[in-house]
């Protein structure tokens, strides 16, 4: 029964993730069956990842219906081997468990949110002549709209995004690591007229590479190693965990393991690769919120949580310590940032800090957890973003933005849910329930920080490993709020802007309102909820190996989740408590904040500086060493190239020469001669009848002689003729003269 | 003039009549010039065949032979004289330097 049941979900789960590339195929073919101003390629994309949200919720059930044990049905198989090299095989496979159903359904719910939102969104796309100027110094740029193509992409995104989490393989999972990177780069980049967003997609795919390079390190140690690449195996041949889990960790495996957590940092866009998705703004929207909050830049962190037993407890510290790091980063990045979606950006820079706080503290199932709920709310965020962003004409900084809750009202509510969720608010209910009432953000948040505060209560030198994301979730609220204050509250400080300013339509509020119910309910019960359950029924078991770091055990854990939990609450308390001082009753004036500290603000709004170390680190050295190829290229192997160039013209002028006076002067002068002796000999015939004789007169005698010439040596060989009568003279003529002289003597004699 | 006449010295002989022949043919400007060598060139060869008679085991047949030669070239001349006839008849001349429609 549990077989038929793995094999339904199989099935449900493939159909799910080729549903959208079918989609994408007939986006990618909309010129053909449609005319650009259309609006079926949405309704098509739509389609697709409807298709796939049925068929992942019908595998929830499947999965959950058939038994209390969510792992019963948990296995994988294999699709269709492509090469096998001996004991190596690449195959295409398929491994499904609880966590694979989660985030089949996370991707499917939240990418239709965003696909339906974004056929309304990309409304100005539906034209033959669309007007970009907003590349700032540049001419008005007139092109034909490019809706279907967005589609095409959003949905090859999709794909990618289930192929990804839906890998058997490690192998299969850096092919499908690799589409999203390109997909993303495609979506970064759809308005290319932009020279801005050119460079933000090469950025962002320049330093996903970086993060590649770790990725295959890993994966040819690992596969040199163990012999498999896959995580668990369902044919008896072990798998990479069960191999760890039998030799455990070797030297090796710590290489790999870094090589894992480099993809990841850059894949996730940590420290010290995270200066990428700050430029990732420069797509559109529904962009954003799809690929560059909720799911790709999610995938390193899902990589790092399956593979989890496979580092090694130093590479998991360091993970740690990086997470605690970027969030701090990210932190103070959004709480001083002037553009609307920097500012999201920043927070999803640091909110995957959290996530990648929790892998690195051995509790995956807690920062897949902060995972799916970030998800939900940066989602909702941007969403709602994008409807401010398309109210005001396209105008994102902050500076122009202001009191449009009056105008907006419904984007206003539903992006304060989010930001209420982010902050991590909660409802404490003073013992009426276990868990206090909040938002989802509260729960995974708290967990996470639980997780760290037991983590530093058994190993105490590692206290910052709290300290710094306490501090931050303070900061996140502060800057959560004070963004939700500058864009709705308070005055317009650009009146034109929001005279004519309204609300979205109905089709771009609806997702978001889905987006709002979900973040609202999906985790409710914290750890004892629903969501959480599946997440940590897939979850690997801890490695159990002696190591210098204590794992805080389960009860160390809920001791600490009260005084984390009071913490939690305490920071986000003063974040919000700050932001309504500074920006919603202006108490204080951030003005005068700015000006006092405006060299931290310049450092933070550059990014910690972190762009201009790369531009002297790695950019600068790469044009050094262009120049110096391009120098080599032009001066040397183009001049040689030349050289050769001008020897074969030569040798062809030369070629020329020859056929056009020798072959074509000596073909000329047989054909001068053949006249001549053409002319000659037809002088023969005159017509003179005199000649004529003389002629047949000399040519007798010539044939006459040259008879004789050619059979003299020939004469011998006549016959000669028989004996005479006399024999004496055996020539004829004397034989006939012998003949003669006897008759003569029968006459006389008669006579 | 030693001796009994040999044959070298009949061939000769027909030798001349024949270049004598030949070179009429080959330049007399007149018609009947012409056939005046033809019949000298054919005496030649009649000359020629009697000796042959006489002198080698022929016996009678180089005679045979001359009468019928004899014979053809009077059957030859009417017929030649017939053609320079209607030589005659068309060109107006017996000049065979005028006939020159053989000419290509």
């Amino acid at each position: 029964m549990y077989t038929q049941a793995h094999a339904h979900i199989a099935l449900l789960l493939t159909i799910a993730w080729l549903a959208p590339l079918a989609s994408a195929a007939v986006c990618a073919l909309a010129p053909v069956w449609t005319h650009r101003l259309s609006r079926w390629p949405a309704w098509g994309s739509l389609a697709g990842i409807a298709v796939s949200t049925v068929a992942c919720l019908l595998a929830r059930d499947t999965a959950e219906g058939s038994n209390k044990d969510l792992n019963a049905t948990s296995g994988g198989g294999r699709y269709y081997e492509l090469a096998h090299f001996g004991d190596i095989h690449l195959s295409i496979e398929y491994w499904i468990d609880p966590v694979t159903i989660a985030m089949f359904l996370l991707i499917a719910i939240v990418s239709l949110c965003v696909t339906v939102y974004a056929s309304r969104y990309l409304d100005d796309e539906l034209t033959e002549d669309y007007i970009d100027d907003e590349a700032p110094g540049l001419a008005e740029v007139h092109r034909p709209g490019r809706y279907s193509r967005f589609f095409a992409y959003l949905s090859f995104f999709e794909f990618a995004m289930f192929g990804l989490v839906l890998a058997g393989n490690l192998f299969q999972t850096f092919v499908f690591w690799e589409l999203v990177g390109a997909s993303s780069y495609l979506l970064i980049g759809f308005y290319h007229e932009r020279p801005s967003a050119n460079f933000a997609a090469t950025k962002a795919f320049v330093m996903n590479r970086v993060g590649d390079a770790g990725f295959i390190v890993a994966l040819a140690i690992l596969l040199g190693t163990t012999g498999t690449l896959r995580l668990r195996s369902w044919d008896g041949t072990p798998g990479l965990l069960e191999w760890v889990h039998t030799h455990g960790m070797t030297p090796p495996l710590v290489l790999a393991g870094l090589g894992l957590l480099l993809a990841s940092l850059s894949k996730s866009a940590q420290f010290p690769l995270q200066t990428w998705l700050r430029d990732a703004m420069a797509g559109p929207t529904p962009v954003s919120a799809l690929v560059h909050s909720a799911t790709m830049v999610a995938a390193g962190i899902y990589l790092l949580a399956r593979c989890q037993p496979l580092l090694s407890t130093e590479v998991l510290l360091i993970a740690a310590y990086l997470g605690a790091a970027t969030t701090l980063i990210g932190g103070a990045m959004a709480v001083v940032a002037t553009d609307l979606k920097q500012a999201l950006a920043d927070s999803t820079v640091s909110q995957l800090g959290y996530m990648l706080l929790a892998v690195g503290l051995a509790a995956p199932s807690l920062g897949l957890f902060h995972l799916v709920t970030h998800a939900v709310l940066k989602a909702l965020l941007f969403l709602s973003a994008g409807s401010v962003i398309i109210a005001c004409h396209h105008e994102q900084r902050l500076a122009a933005l202001g009191g449009l809750r009056r105008k907006l009202p419904w984007s206003a509510g539903l992006m304060l849910v989010g930001v209420l969720s982010i902050s991590g608010l909660a409802i404490p209910t003073f013992g009426w329930s276990d868990e206090p009432l909040a938002l989802a953000g509260y729960y995974s948040k708290d967990a996470i920080l639980t997780q760290s505060l037991a983590f530093g209560q058994v190993n105490p030198q590692h206290g910052l490993l709290y300290a710094v994301p306490l501090i931050t979730a303070s900061l996140t609220a502060l800057s959560m709020f004070r963004l939700w204050f500058l864009v709705f509250a308070g005055d317009p400080r650009e009146p034109e802007l929001f005279e004519q300013a309204h609300e979205s339509p109905r089709a771009m509020l609806a997702p978001m309102l889905l987006l709002a119910a979900g973040t609202a309910f999906i985790a409710y019960g914290g750890l004892h909820s629903h969501l959480f359950h599946w997440l940590q029924a897939g979850s690997p078991e801890l490695h159990t190996q002696a190591t210098a770091y204590r794992w805080p055990d389960l009860d160390v854990f809920q001791g600490a989740q009260a005084t984390a939990g009071q913490h939690a609450f305490a920071a986000a308390l003063t974040g919000v408590g700050l932001a309504i001082l500074l920006f919603g009753i202006r108490w204080i004036d951030p003005q005068e904040i700015a000006r006092v500290s405006g060299g931290v603000t310049r450092f933070l709004n550059s990014g910690w500086q972190l762009d201009a170390c790369y531009r002297y680190a790695v950019v600068g050295p790469v044009h050094v060493l262009a120049g110096a190829v391009r120098y080599i290229d032009e001066r040397w192997i183009d001049a040689a190239i030349q050289v050769v160039v001008d020897r074969c013209l030569a040798a062809a002028r030369w070629d020329r020469q020859i056929e056009e006076h020798v072959i074509n002067d000596s073909v000329r002068g047989l054909e001068r001669w053949t006249w001549k002796l053409s002319d000659w000999a037809r002088r023969l015939q005159n017509g003179h009848l005199r000649h004529y004789v003389m002629w047949i007169g000399v040519s007798v005698v010539v044939l006459y002689y040259g008879v004789v010439l050619l059979t003299w040596n020939a004469r011998g060989a006549l016959p000669r003729p028989s004996q005479g009568v006399s024999g004496t003279n055996t020539t004829w003529a004397g034989e006939s003269l012998a003949r003669a002289r006897h008759k003569d003597s029968l006459i006389s004699g008669l006579g | 003039m030693n001796g009994p006449v040999r044959l070298e010295e009949y061939l000769l002989v027909s030798a001349v009549l024949f270049v004598c022949g030949v070179a009429c043919m080959a330049t007399k400007r007149n018609a009947v010039g012409v056939l005046l060598g033809v019949e000298l060139v054919l005496n030649g060869a009649n000359l020629n065949l009697v000796a042959f008679s006489r002198y080698s085991g022929l016996a009678l047949d180089g005679q045979i032979m001359a009468l019928f030669v004899i014979v053809l070239a009077a059957a030859e001349a009417a017929v030649a004289l017939a053609i320079a006839l209607n030589f005659y008849n068309t060109h107006d001349t017996i000049d065979v330097d005028r006939g020159s429609k053989l000419q290509r």
